[in-house]
């Protein structure tokens, strides 16, 4: 073999090595430590690049080993390779985050407990990490450009709304609100006796309550007994002859007012007759009107009574005198 | 004043038909060199020597250059990086500025100078003196005995020194850094792993690749049309020189535009 061709060898080889082995060195793979790979799901990976570092506690434990949006597009899956002799909280969760204000971006393993505040993305995979990414320098100056804006614009508003009137209105305002914070007190001090004097109501009211539910419950009991010892179906028997006894009670009332109601009739027409008999005295009329108006009828009359006696008493004694009884 | 505006339209068009001419010799020297390509035993044993002349004789240039880049990096990064930006940076300057584009532009730059001036002064001195005619007369053919075998180990070893270069001026970079600017290693290293991406490694390589072939067609071009005995040698070897130094920086930032 030729002396140059050991010397091309050399350089060709050398440089192979070189680039290889400086590539592994500088993508963080070590032969003396064994890696392992676990995966994080993130619903942005905002410029977080392959071969990006990934910390622990502030220790860098791996590098960043593949970033891929899912099939379905709703999420990023990131690979990390990390040493395989460390050991990750249990209930781990991994933050990217900026390192620097250079555009290179970390992963660090973190605690979800320490962290309650973040977002992270929930996996349906228990063995996959939940990630989240916080925005970057850009989105947030975006951000605070928009809010200065609003806030810019609100200012402009109120240099407008805001003038000597706006001032003096406000300030009566203020009075206004507080003569009705003063009436408010003043009320809520009412409403606070009131509500001493539900309470107690409200506390009697219990108390009666809870003795009347004793005496419902004494009641109760007794009817229990009542029911029990039958007493109440001998109650229902007699309701029962006393309600027959009503019914034909109330049948003979009905009877005797439709009785009534022809007595009625009847008295009314005497009422009528006594009401005319009445009129014809008063008019002199007739002869009950003759005979009080003239006293020789009244005599004649007496006497005619007095014969009448005289006559009644003969038939007494002597009836065979002005009755004669035959039968054939 | 029309006569005057016409001659120069006139020149234009014959630069650019003499343009066009040239690279179209060219593109007939690189199809007889593919075609010579099927005559192995011609160019077989002449491959490692021109890998030794091309390649390993060019690494002591091609490092001596990487090595003091990689100072000025680190020295400029120091200088540039002040107040707000972390020194951590430097370490990333040198190493993506080595890799991506110093180490291979320099190193093609150099090669250029030294390869393919050397290549065209010798097969322009073997064309006036009429050792191409006479490899021709012996039915040799010139493409497949001179030719390839230059681009082929250009193509193989400008890759190789480039790589080799690259590390040397980080490393030199890195010594700088720790030495003068009052860096940590970690520190260096952290910025050199930071913007790190292995696809780095392959931009490089197929940038040097493609220097690679362009120093040494070009170089075996310019001395294959060398006319005039020795001022027409002196003319290729400059000829080739300018042309190789000005299609690297259209490569360079033609694989910047395409690949990055």
């Amino acid at each position: 073999m030729r002396r140059s061709e050991v010397w091309v060898g050399v350089v060709i080889l050398l440089s192979v090595v070189v680039a290889v082995a400086g590539s592994f060195w500088l993508r963080g793979y070590r032969l003396t430590r064994g890696t392992t790979t676990v995966e994080a799901l993130f619903s942005g990976v905002g410029q977080l690049t392959d071969g990006a570092s990934v910390k622990l506690r502030g220790v860098t434990i791996g590098r960043v080993n593949g970033i891929a949006v899912e099939p379905d597009g709703t999420a990023v899956r990131v690979g990390l390779a990390i040493n395989a002799d460390v050991r990750l909280p249990a209930d781990a969760a991994v933050l990217i985050a900026p390192e620097s204000m250079f555009g290179d971006w970390g992963a660090e393993i973190v605690s979800r407990s320490t962290n309650p505040r973040l977002d992270f993305f929930e996996p349906s995979d228990p063995a996959v990490l939940p990630g989240f990414s916080i925005p970057d320098l850009s989105r947030l100056t975006a951000t605070a450009d928009q809010i200065a804006d609003n806030l810019a614009t609100i200012t402009d508003r109120v240099e407008i709304a805001f003038t000597q009137e706006t001032a003096e209105n406000l300030r009566l305002v203020i009075e206004n609100v507080g003569g009705v914070s003063e009436q408010l007190a003043a009320l809520v001090d009412a409403q606070i006796g009131a509500v001493d004097d539900l309470v107690e109501n409200v506390r009697t009211s219990t108390s009666q309550v809870s003795e009347a539910a004793a005496l419902a419950t004494l009641t109760l009991a007794e009817v229990e007994r009542l029911l029990s010892g039958g007493v109440v179906d001998s109650i229902v028997g007699d309701t029962r002859v006393t309600a027959a006894e009503f019914r034909r009670l109330a049948t003979d009332l009905r009877e005797t007012t439709t009785g009534l109601s022809t007595t009625l009739q009847y008295a009314d027409s005497t009422l009528v007759r006594f009401e005319r008999i009445g009129r014809e005295l008063e008019t002199g009329e007739g002869t009950l009107a003759h005979l009080l108006a003239d006293s020789t009828v009244a005599v004649q009359t007496q006497s005619v009574l007095m014969q009448l006696t005289l006559l009644l008493e003969d038939f007494r004694e002597n009836p065979g005198r002005y009755v004669r009884l035959s039968i054939f | 004043m029309p006569g005057k505006t016409l001659d120069f339209v006139g020149a234009t068009g014959r630069a650019a038909l003499r343009f066009a001419g040239t690279v179209g010799e060219w593109g007939v020297l690189m199809q007889d060199t593919i075609r010579g390509l099927r005559a192995v035993r011609i160019w077989r044993h002449l491959v490692f020597e021109q890998m030794m002349r091309i390649g390993v004789a060019s690494v002591p240039i091609a490092l001596f250059i990487a090595a003091f880049t990689g100072i000025v990096l680190a020295l400029q990064a120091s200088y540039t990086f002040t107040g707000a930006v972390p020194v951590y940076l430097v370490g990333s300057l040198v190493g993506k500025t080595m890799i991506i584009e110093l180490g291979p532009v320099l190193t093609g730059l150099a090669l250029a100078g030294r390869v393919g001036a050397s290549i065209a002064a010798e097969l322009g001195t073997m064309r006036v003196t009429e050792q191409i005619d006479a490899l021709e007369t012996m039915a040799y053919d010139p493409a497949a005995y001179l030719v390839l075998p230059r681009v082929l180990a250009g193509a193989v070893m400008f890759p190789a020194v480039t790589l080799l270069a690259s590390a040397l001026g980080i490393v030199a970079g890195w010594l700088t850094a720790i030495q003068l600017l009052e860096m940590s290693t970690p520190e260096f290293v952290r910025g050199l792993e930071t913007f790190f991406v292995p696809f780095d490694v392959v931009f490089s390589v197929i940038k040097s690749f493609s220097f690679g072939l362009t120093v040494t067609s070009l170089g075996c071009f310019f001395g294959f049309r060398t006319r005039g005995g020795a001022a027409g040698v002196g003319r290729a070897a400059t000829s080739a020189v300018v042309a190789s130094s000005m299609v690297i920086l259209v490569f360079d930032a033609f694989w910047a535009a395409v690949l990055l």
